[in-house]
Formats: C-alpha cells, structure tokens, sequence
C-alpha cells in the first residue's frame, strides 16, 4: 500500500499525482478533481481563499489513506491540497486511488473526499462578485458527532444538524 | 506560563496569533475560556465549537498544559 499527501501552494500537477499510484499490477485508477464553482446559496462566487493548517492536514490525510486500505486492501492513494487564492474552476483538491479492479478504487476514493471534508482542518473564505467574503461554515473538530452551534448542516448527513 | 495560539479559519479576522499569559497548569478547557475572555462573547458560539489542537494532535479539553507552548485554534472544518 503506498500514500503521498501533500499541501501545495503552486498549481496541482494532476499527471504527477497519478505517476505516484501507477503499478502495473493495478488496472484502474479512479480521479477525483475538486474545483471552485462560480456559485453557493445564491450569491455568485468570484474565487475562494483556502486556509490549511498543514502539518495536521497532511498527517490526517495518510491515516485517512491509511483507513480507506485498511477497508480496500491493495490500494495506493495520492492527495494533493492547494492553499491560498483559487479564481472559479481552479483545482482546489485531487485525490488519485489506483487498485486492481474498478470498483475498489471508485469506493476508497469517495471514501477519502468524504472523510477529508468532514476532518481536514482546512477552510474556505469565498469572495463574492458584491465585494464581501465570507468564511464557510463546516464541521466541527471538537463535537464529534454531537449538536454544534455552528455546523453548516450538511456535512453529516443531518445528524447534528 | 505563555501559550501562542495560532488563529484559522474565521478567527484570521483576528490575526494570526493571540499570545496568552496563564498560570501554570492549565487544561484546554481553561485555555479555550481564556480565548472568550480575550476575544468576547460574540466569538463565544465559534470558539466553543472549535477544537484546539498543537503540530501533531487535537487535544481534549482535559489536557494538561504546564509549561510554554504554541497551539492552534481550528474552527469547523470544510475542506476539499
């Protein structure tokens, strides 16, 4: 099982994230691209600021990896996060998971975003085209589980929404 | 004792950093009550619901502090 992580402050190189899960016994690698969208609740989205505390994150994206092998055995993984200013479609986050079969690496990759957004300490501060910017809401690190005062109400599921 | 917690998130409106001068020991519970105290009851809701954590681990609010260090304060999280 192998796994690279890392927060990057330069434009993500999606070709040498996938070089880092190509094996010759693995016949699928699944992608996932995560980009800004021009738009949220209404207001139109000029670009988004993404804050990282990098240490904590990249430690928590290998147990993470390491998580997601642990349920798909013989699986290799690759995430790659950007920090600071993205303009709309810019690529704020890639996830490569290679596996023998298709549906392993399908599986661990949803697996992985979805568990990246609701633990990575990182946030997003959307700049609209009125001039304002706000910090997301999001998911609490302190709460597990329980009911916050401020969750976004998505991020799991309705449970403490 | 001084702690240096690094701000996140929301709390950058703040700066980067607020540095706190406490009495030895000190459990995160009592660090996260300082942070109400120095930044206001409007940021209460916030700082309640954000963990602090130092470079490797988030701590529970019944950690023991007992000498000069620097820590992170994370509001929710919404990365990706």
């Amino acid at each position: 099982m192998g796994v690279y992580v890392r927060i990057v402050t330069e434009k993500i190189n999606i070709e040498e994230l996938i070089a880092k899960v190509e094996s010759a016994d693995h016949g699928a690698i699944d992608l996932f691209i995560g980009t800004v969208r021009n738009h949220h609740h209404g207001k139109d989205v000029l670009g988004i600021t993404y804050d990282v505390h990098e240490t904590l994150a990249e430690k928590l994206f290998k147990e993470i990896c390491e998580e997601a092998s642990g349920i798909w055995p013989d699986t290799d993984y690759a995430v790659i996060h950007y920090k600071g200013e993205l303009p709309v479609s810019g690529i704020s986050i890639v996830i490569a998971v290679s596996s023998p079969h298709r549906a392993e690496s399908f599986e661990a990759c949803r697996y992985v975003i979805e568990e990246i957004k609701r633990q990575a300490p990182v946030w997003k501060q959307e700049h609209y085209l009125d001039g304002k910017s706000d910090w997301l809401p999001g998911h609490s690190l302190r709460h597990e589980g329980k009911h916050t005062n401020t969750c976004c109400g998505q991020c799991c599921g309705g449970k403490h929404a | 004792m001084k702690i240096v917690i690094y701000h996140y998130g929301a709390f950058r409106k703040l700066g980067d950093r607020t540095d706190l001068d406490l009495p030895a020991p000190a459990t995160i519970g009592e660090i996260r009550m300082s942070l109400i105290e120095r930044w206001g009851e409007s940021h209460q809701l916030l700082i309640e619901d954000s963990a602090l954590a130092n470079m490797t681990d988030i701590l529970p609010d019944e950690f023991v502090i007992d000498d000069h260090c620097a820590l992170s304060v994370l509001p929710p999280v919404c990365g990706g």
